[in-house]
C-alpha cells in the first residue's frame, strides 16, 4: 500500500508555525520580531554606504583612513554590526574596477548597504560574475575597456567588501548632501557607476 | 561540501534579472522568516557556519528551485531542533507538545532593546591564532585539492589553483571547524588574488582577476 503524499506545506504556513511555538516557548518575544522588521526594512540599506562614499569624495583625509582601515572609518560615522564587523573598501580607479559577490550563499556588508538585493543572491550572478565578469557588467550597462582590470571579490569568509567608486566629473566643490544623491547601491557593490550630474 | 550552493563558474542558470530597486522583502513571510531567524539567531543560539552548513544540506533540487528565504527557513527549522529549542514533532504541529522545558542551556529571550545593540555589536570572530601566520603578501601559494563532505569556504573553481597573497587579514575562527561544532582552531586569513587564465584557462576574459579570502589550512607554499 503506498503511503498517502501530503503537500508541502508553503512557506507562509512554515514561519507561522515556528514563530508560534517559539513565542508559546518564551524563545521570542514578538516585539523583536516587528523590531527586526524595523531595522533591516528601514534602519539599515544603501544611503548608510552612499554616506560612507559622500564623505570619502568631499574629504580626502577620511578617504585615506577609509582605505586604509574600511572598519574603523566607517564606525566614525556608526556604520557597525553584523556582517560589516570587518571590512575592506576598494577603490576603483582609472585602471582598476572592483565588483563584489558571494559564490556560496549571499554575503553581503548589511550596516553599510542593508540586506542585498534579489539578484546579487541568484545562481546566475553568483555563477558567472567570477567567470566573465566584464561580459556581465556590460550586460548591467557597464562596458569597460580592456585597459581596465577587473578584480572580482568573492567575500567567502569574515570580510565583507565596499566599493568606493571614483567621483563623477564635474562635482567640483559639491557638498557632502549633493554628492550623496549621485551614489547608487551598484556603485558600492560595483556593478554601476554613480550618477553623473546631468 | 561539494554541493549545488557553489556556484562559481557554473554554466546554464539564465540570465541575470536585474532590477534597479526592488523592496526589501516580496513577501510578508519573506519578512518573517528573516526577522525570526535574527531574533533567535543574535541569542547566540547558533553561529553563522552551522546555518550555511545546514542550508548546503537541503535536498539538492530543493535549493535550486527554492526561493532565497525558503533556504533561510530550511536553515531555521533545522537549527532550532538540532540545538533543542523545540522538537521536530512540535515544529510540524506549530504548537508546543512537552512540558518539560527543552532548550541550551544560556539561550536568552531577547528584549526589543536588545535587538538593535546586539546589530550594531555585531559578531566578530576575530581571535589570536594557535600558530604564527605562515604566510606573508606578495607569497605565491597554492590551494589545496581538497573535497570535504563538510562545510568549507574554498569553493571548487580555486581548488588546486595557483594564486598569490595580496592582504594578510588577521586571525579568525576556522568556518570548517565551527559548523561541525568541531572548535574555533583560528587561523590567519589571507586574501588570495587568482588570475582568470589560472582559474579558466582558454575560457578566461583579458585583465580579469578574482580575489577569494582563505584560511591558512587552505593553502600550501609554492616554491619561489
Amino acid at each position: 500500500m503506498s503511503e498517502p503524499t501530503q503537500p508541502p506545506k508553503s512557506p507562509a504556513l512554515r514561519i507561522k508555525a515556528i514563530e508560534t511555538l517559539m513565542i508559546e516557548r518564551d524563545l521570542l518575544d514578538p516585539k523583536v520580531v516587528d523590531e527586526m522588521i524595523e531595522i533591516f526594512e528601514h534602519r539599515v540599506g544603501p544611503r548608510n554606504g552612499a554616506k560612507v562614499v559622500a564623505k570619502a569624495w568631499a574629504d580626502s583625509t577620511y578617504r585615506e583612513r577609509l582605505l586604509k582601515d574600511g572598519t574603523a572609518a566607517i564606525a566614525e560615522l556608526g556604520y557597525t554590526g553584523g556582517q560589516g564587523e570587518h571590512m575592506v573598501v576598494l577603490e576603483n580607479t582609472l585602471s582598476v574596477h572592483n565588483v563584489c559577490v558571494c559564490t556560496l550563499c549571499s554575503c553581503y556588508p548589511w550596516p553599510t548597504l542593508g540586506l542585498p538585493p534579489t539578484w546579487y543572491k541568484t545562481a546566475a550572478y553568483r555563477s558567472r560574475i567570477v567567470a566573465e565578469p566584464r561580459a556581465v557588467l556590460a550586460e548591467f550597462g557597464l562596458s569597460l575597456p580592456d585597459s581596465i582590470e577587473v578584480r572580482v571579490w568573492d567575500s567567502n569568509a569574515e570580510i565583507r567588501y565596499l566599493v568606493l567608486p571614483m567621483r563623477p566629473r564635474g562635482t567640483e566643490g559639491w557638498s557632502e548632501e549633493r554628492l550623496l544623491e549621485l551614489v547608487t547601491r551598484d556603485s558600492m557593490i560595483g556593478t554601476g557607476l554613480p550618477k553623473t550630474p546631468d | 561540501m561539494n554541493g549545488v550552493h557553489d556556484f562559481g563558474g557554473t554554466h546554464g542558470h539564465g540570465p541575470i534579472r536585474w532590477s534597479e530597486s526592488e523592496p526589501v522583502f516580496h513577501e510578508d513571510w519573506e519578512r518573517k522568516v528573516c526577522a525570526v531567524v535574527m531574533g533567535v539567531w543574535f541569542t547566540g543560539a547558533w553561529c553563522a557556519d552551522e546555518a550555511r552548513s545546514s542550508m548546503e544540506n537541503m535536498n539538492q533540487s530543493e535549493y535550486l528551485g527554492s526561493p532565497y528565504y525558503a533556504r533561510w527557513l530550511h536553515f531555521l527549522e533545522d537549527l532550532i531542533v538540532k540545538k533543542g529549542l523545540v522538537t521536530a514533532q512540535e515544529v510540524e504541529a506549530g504548537r508546543v507538545l512537552t512540558s518539560g522545558a527543552t532548550g541550551q542551556a544560556g539561550i536568552a529571550k531577547l528584549t526589543v532593546e536588545d535587538c538593535w545593540a546586539f546589530f550594531t555589536a555585531g559578531g566578530s570572530i576575530a581571535m589570536a591564532a594557535e600558530l604564527p601566520a605562515r604566510f606573508e603578501v606578495g607569497d605565491s601559494v597554492r590551494a589545496k585539492n581538497f573535497h570535504p563532505k563538510h562545510h568549507t569556504r574554498l569553493p571548487r573553481y580555486a581548488r588546486g589553483k595557483l594564486g598569490t597573497v595580496v592582504m594578510d587579514h588577521g586571525s579568525f575562527g576556522f568556518s570548517d571547524t565551527r559548523a561541525q561544532g568541531l572548535g574555533d582552531r583560528p587561523q590567519q586569513l589571507y586574501s588570495v588574488r587568482f588570475e582568470a587564465e589560472e582559474l579558466w584557462g582558454e575560457s578566461a576574459g583579458r585583465r580579469e582577476a578574482i580575489h577569494l579570502d582563505l584560511y591558512e589550512e587552505y593553502l600550501d607554499p609554492v616554491a619561489a
